[in-house]
This record gives structure tokens, C-alpha cells and sequence, in this order.
């Protein structure tokens, strides 16, 4: 049995409808009119022990809502999640002490005090053993360098501190399965590359499994080997990012270095996406044409002095993906509606 | 139990990081207990008979420890705000995910900010006051005692009042529209500011039904000697009843708000 397991998971939020015109706000005291907005809708998966599994989607997607129903704060309308054995809303004590849980635009430490004041609290509330609490702050004291601001309040930490800081915190119980909810948000390159080799290293050399949600598609290509793709709370995609690229980026991009001015490409089945001096970009299916057909048309006009070949970045894929989930959702005539 | 003391650690962590509001606070007081004082001598020189059967200086003392209780069995500060705060940020989810149950881990946070203010804004305005003015102090080691058990069973029952209040958060996301009345019902039903005999007879018994007058007049009027005798004990019971009904109410709403609990934020 995988370690976390879910079946046809579904969470519908009721919404309130608010009255307009004369009075709107007066009337909306006792306005009682719901709607049923559908934020998870029917996901199954399942993720083995030691997974680094990525899991992206559009803002409102469904993404934190699925979280937040395995990490037991919110209880499903309807289906079944099962985490090392656990239904996490029923079990949530122990539910609790097998996860931790980064919430990037959100902290779990006090906000007037050091980081090493709130990790007290959080060894107390784990009951974390002295030697586990001093050998994995040691370790974290190496790897994200948390000697530098431990003792400083964390409302003066900078973002990219704090996120350290707040990771250290989700990882001082050794728990089994680490959920991060964008922990890249807002951080600059440096302290991105450094979150990014911590997360790695403790899913290599402590086995923790670990979900990653994120917009930055460089962690995920960094970082995780499979990804899910939910959007409008379905699951688009779930898969190797391999098969992503293959499946959904058919489209490749060709380099071209000319002798002399680029003129007269207009080769079938391609599209010039841009011209710079001697150098054009092309784009063409690889499904309909190779490399080196567009090769030949254009070395039939000019000299070739340099050419690569681009694969499709999986930002690019993501895009695509996202923009037909909106092209639909605008063709059913609904508006897309905030996450909750 | 460790629980406990490492958020009094925490507490008295917090209450150092922001001095200049103790300073503020503390100043507050020395000038609310001066003005009480001032106006019970006012009123009693010109109708000495018109307090029932109290003194001068029991009045003064009811009216100090209405001020020094109330500021260690806060209303401004509390449970309430806490939840308020966090469910408005969206924060809760961090409270939601400790491996600790949700009731206990939120009275041992509100322990924490109870023993810090015990020990900043109990103590030191009441050496002030003793020094200032005539106060009535406990006779025996019993009335002693009494206080200290009725303060901590106010404590308690407070914290749950606030609990309860706090809830309501969940379902608003907000308190604002109803801190106001909560506000003046501790305030004036608990009799903090006026002694709960000066209201009219229709509306006594109101006031002794509600669990407020538990919070505030039980204890000063164990300290006062106002309540002694076999009214002493029951007093005690009586607040030991609500004690264990506001749990169970507590626990009870908790159960169901949990159930049906949305989290504000992405």
C-alpha cells in the first residue's frame, strides 16, 4: 500500500451570494443565499514512500485545499484519504506528529520572538525527545544556516530567512511526510537554490516524502522526478515530467545563425516567432516535420554558420495547459472563482 | 503540564519585546486607580448613606481590585483575539495541524499570557495602591485562600466566556460588530466597575444567573469580605458549576465548528 492514498477526493465550499443595489448592505445582514463552489473534484492518487512529488496548478486551482484536507484541517464532502494507515481528519493527532507542513505565505513561529524560542514550543508540543531536538538542530544549523538569525525576532527576518527558519520548524519532529505549499514564494535566486538543495537532501538522505506545491517551475524541474497538474479541481496530468514534455510539447524551437539577413523562410508547417540581426528563431511540430527538413529549406536559400535545437521549457507546457483551462472555463460561460 | 510553562516562557519573551507598552500600560493604571479612588471619596462625602452597607475604604478596595483583576483577567487581550486574529490571517491552520488538542493547546497559550500579566500588572499597581490608600485586606488565611481559588476558577471560566466568544470568528471571520456588547456585558455584569447589590432589585437576579458575575464579583467580594460565610462556599461551587458547563459547551460547539470549518486563504 502507497503511503498516502486518495480516492476521489471532492470538497465543495459553500459561498455566499451578496445582494446588490438599494441597500446591498444592510440586506446582506441576513442574506442567506449559498452557492456551492466545487474547489477539489474527483482526484485520486497516490504517492510511495520517499516520492518528491510535484504539484502544481493555476492560482484557485484546488491546490492548497486538497493540502489542507491531508494535512486533517479540512474534511472532504465527500471521498477517502489514507496517509500511513490514517484518515488524517479523524486520526489528526496522530496524524499530526507523522507531517509537517510549510505554508509559504504564512509562518508557524511567533512573530515577536527568535525562531529558536518557537522551536521550545514546538519541541514541547511534539514532545520531541532532547537528543532528536539537539541532533536536528544541529543539522539544520548546517544546512540552512540558522545560527545566522536563530536568535533573531522573526518579524525582522527577511523572507528567505523566515522560510528557512519556518522549514526547520516542520522538519524538528522528523516527520515521515513533509507537505510544502509554495515554500519559493517570494524568495530571491540564492536563497531559492538553498531551500531548494535542503529539500532535496532531506528527501535523499532521510527518505522524507515530500509534496511541493509552487509557481516556479524551476523547483519543479529541479527538484521532482513526477508531477501532478490540477486545475479547476480536476486532475489534469499526473505523470514523469518526461512523458509531460513528450506528450504535451510536440512543439520544438530551431536557432539559426545566418550568413546574411534572414528572408524568405516562410516554410510550411513553421512559424518564425523572431528575428534578430542574422539570427531567427523557427518553431515547428516535430510530429509533422524533423530538424532537419526545416535544416534543408533553409540552407536551400541561405548559409548556415550555427543552429540548436530547443526543447520546450516545462514552463511553456505549463502555460499551455493552464491558458486551455481558462479558454474552456470562459467558453462554459462561468467565471473562475477565488480559492479558498 | 509543560505545555503550560514553556508559553508563560514565551509570554514573558513576548511582553519584553514590546516595553514601551508595558510602560504605557502600567502608567494606565497608576491613573485609573488614582481616578476610582478619587471618586468613591467624592460620592461617599456627599451621600454617605447611599451605598448600602459598605465603607469608604471597602468600596475603594472593591473598586482597586476591579482594576487590578481586570487587568490580569484580560478582555482586551485573550483567547478571543487570539482566534479572531488568526482566523482572519488565515493563521489557524498552524494551530489545526499541532498534534495537541486544539482546547488545551489554547488554554495553555492563554495560561501563559495570564501568568505574565499576574506578574507585571497584579503585584506591582497593588503595593502602589496599598501605599496610597486605605484598603481592607483579608482577615484569616482563609479568606486568603478563597481569593486565590476564586481568581484561578475565574480565570478558567473567562477563558472559556472568551472561547465561546471567539468562535464566533469562525463563522464571521470578524469580531468587530459584537466586541462591543461582549465588552460591556463583562464589564458591567460581572460588577468590575460597580459592585452587582447597586443595581436595581428587577435586575439582580439576571445578573446572578449569568456566568459573569462569577468572573469579577466573586473574587473581589471574597477579598472585600463582602461574601463570607456559607455564601463564601457557595460562591466557590457556583463557580466551579460553570466551570465544568462552559467546558462542556466549549467543547461541544468546538466539536461541531470543526467539523464544518472553512480556513480563510489560499
Amino acid at each position: 500500500m502507497a503511503l498516502i492514498e486518495v480516492h476521489n477526493l471532492r470538497k465543495e465550499f459553500k459561498k455566499l451570494v451578496p445582494k446588490t443595489g438599494f441597500l446591498s448592505g444592510i440586506r446582506n445582514l441576513w442574506n442567506t443565499d449559498y452557492t456551492s463552489h466545487v474547489a477539489v473534484d474527483d482526484i485520486s492518487f497516490k504517492i510511495e514512500e520517499g516520492e518528491l512529488l510535484g504539484y502544481i496548478g493555476p492560482n484557485g486551482a484546488g491546490k492548497s485545499t486538497s493540502i489542507k484536507m491531508m494535512t486533517g484541517i479540512l474534511v472532504p464532502t465527500a471521498g477517502e484519504i489514507s496517509i500511513a494507515g490514517m484518515t488524517p481528519w479523524k486520526q489528526r493527532r496522530e496524524h499530526a506528529q507523522n507531517i509537517g507542513v510549510v505554508f509559504g505565505q504564512k509562518t508557524q513561529l511567533w512573530w515577536d520572538i527568535p525562531p529558536i524560542e518557537s522551536y521550545r514550543v514546538l519541541k514541547t508540543i511534539y514532545k520531541i525527545p532532547d537528543s532528536v531536538y539537539e541532533k536536528n538542530l544541529n543539522t539544520f544549523r548546517d544546512l540552512l544556516e540558522l545560527h545566522e538569525f536563530e536568535n533573531t525576532p522573526v518579524r525582522q527576518l527577511s523572507l528567505g530567512q523566515r522560510m528557512r527558519a519556518d522549514l526547520a520548524a516542520a522538519m524538528l519532529h522528523d516527520p515521515r511526510i513533509l507537505f510544502l505549499d509554495e515554500p519559493t514564494i517570494g524568495v530571491d535566486v540564492l536563497a531559492k537554490e538553498r531551500l531548494r538543495e535542503f529539500i532535496k537532501e532531506i528527501n535523499r538522505t532521510r527518505g522524507v516524502t515530500i509534496l511541493l506545491t509552487t509557481h516556479d517551475m524551476a523547483d519543479i524541474e529541479k527538484l521532482c522526478h513526477r508531477m501532478s497538474i490540477i486545475d479547476d479541481g480536476k486532475l489534469l496530468y499526473d505523470g514523469s515530467i518526461h512523458d509531460l514534455k513528450s506528450r504535451y510539447g510536440t512543439e520544438r524551437t530551431l536557432v539559426i545563425e545566418l550568413d546574411d539577413a534572414p528572408y524568405a523562410l516562410h516554410i510550411p508547417n513553421t512559424r518564425v516567432l523572431r528575428e534578430e540581426g542574422s539570427r531567427v528563431w523557427i518553431a515547428f511540430d516535430k510530429e509533422k516535420l524533423s530538424a532537419s527538413d526545416v535544416m534543408m529549406k533553409v540552407a536551400e536559400k541561405h548559409t548556415i554558420r550555427d543552429l540548436t535545437v530547443e526543447e520546450p521549457e516545462i514552463e511553456s507546457i505549463v502555460r499551455e495547459i493552464y491558458q486551455s483551462g481558462l479558454d474552456r472555463k470562459k467558453e462554459d460561460g462561468h467565471v473562475a472563482v477565488l480559492d479558498v | 503540564m509543560s505545555l503550560f510553562w514553556t508559553f508563560s516562557r514565551q509570554h514573558f519573551y513576548k511582553q519584553s519585546a514590546y516595553r514601551l507598552n508595558f510602560w504605557l500600560e502600567m502608567g494606565g493604571m497608576f491613573l485609573q486607580l488614582y481616578v476610582v479612588a478619587t471618586l468613591w471619596n467624592v460620592l461617599f462625602t456627599q451621600t454617605p448613606t447611599g451605598f448600602g452597607s459598605a465603607t469608604l475604604t471597602q468600596m475603594i478596595t472593591y473598586a482597586v481590585l476591579g482594576i487590578l483583576l481586570g487587568a490580569v483577567l484580560s478582555v482586551d487581550e485573550g483567547v478571543h483575539s487570539y482566534l479572531q486574529g488568526q482566523v482572519r490571517m488565515g493563521l489557524i491552520t498552524t494551530d489545526l495541524m499541532k498534534p495537541v488538542d486544539f482546547l488545551l493547546h489554547m488554554l495553555a497559550r492563554d495560561f501563559g499570557a495570564t501568568v505574565v500579566r499576574l506578574s507585571f500588572y497584579l503585584l506591582p499597581p497593588l503595593v502602589f495602591a496599598y501605599l496610597l490608600f486605605d484598603l481592607v485586606l483579608p482577615v484569616d488565611a482563609v479568606q486568603v485562600v478563597y481569593f486565590l481559588i476564586a481568581v484561578f476558577q475565574a480565570w478558567v471560566i473567562l477563558f472559556f466566556c472568551n472561547f465561546l466568544f471567539g468562535l464566533i470568528s469562525f463563522k464571521t471571520l470578524d469580531l468587530l460588530g459584537f466586541i462591543f456588547t461582549y465588552y460591556a456585558l463583562i464589564r458591567f455584569a460581572s460588577g468590575q466597575i460597580i459592585p452587582l447589590w447597586m443595581y436595581p432589585d428587577w435586575m439582580q437576579p439576571f445578573l446572578y444567573a449569568l456566568p459573569f458575575q462569577s468572573i469579577f464579583y466573586t473574587p473581589i467580594g471574597l477579598f472585600t469580605g463582602v461574601i463570607s460565610g456559607g455564601q463564601a462556599t457557595t460562591a466557590l461551587w457556583t463557580q466551579t458549576a460553570w466551570m465544568i458547563g462552559l467546558f462542556v459547551a466549549a467543547r461541544f460547539i468546538w466539536a461541531r465548528i470543526h467539523r464544518h470549518l472553512v480556513v480563510q486563504g489560499g
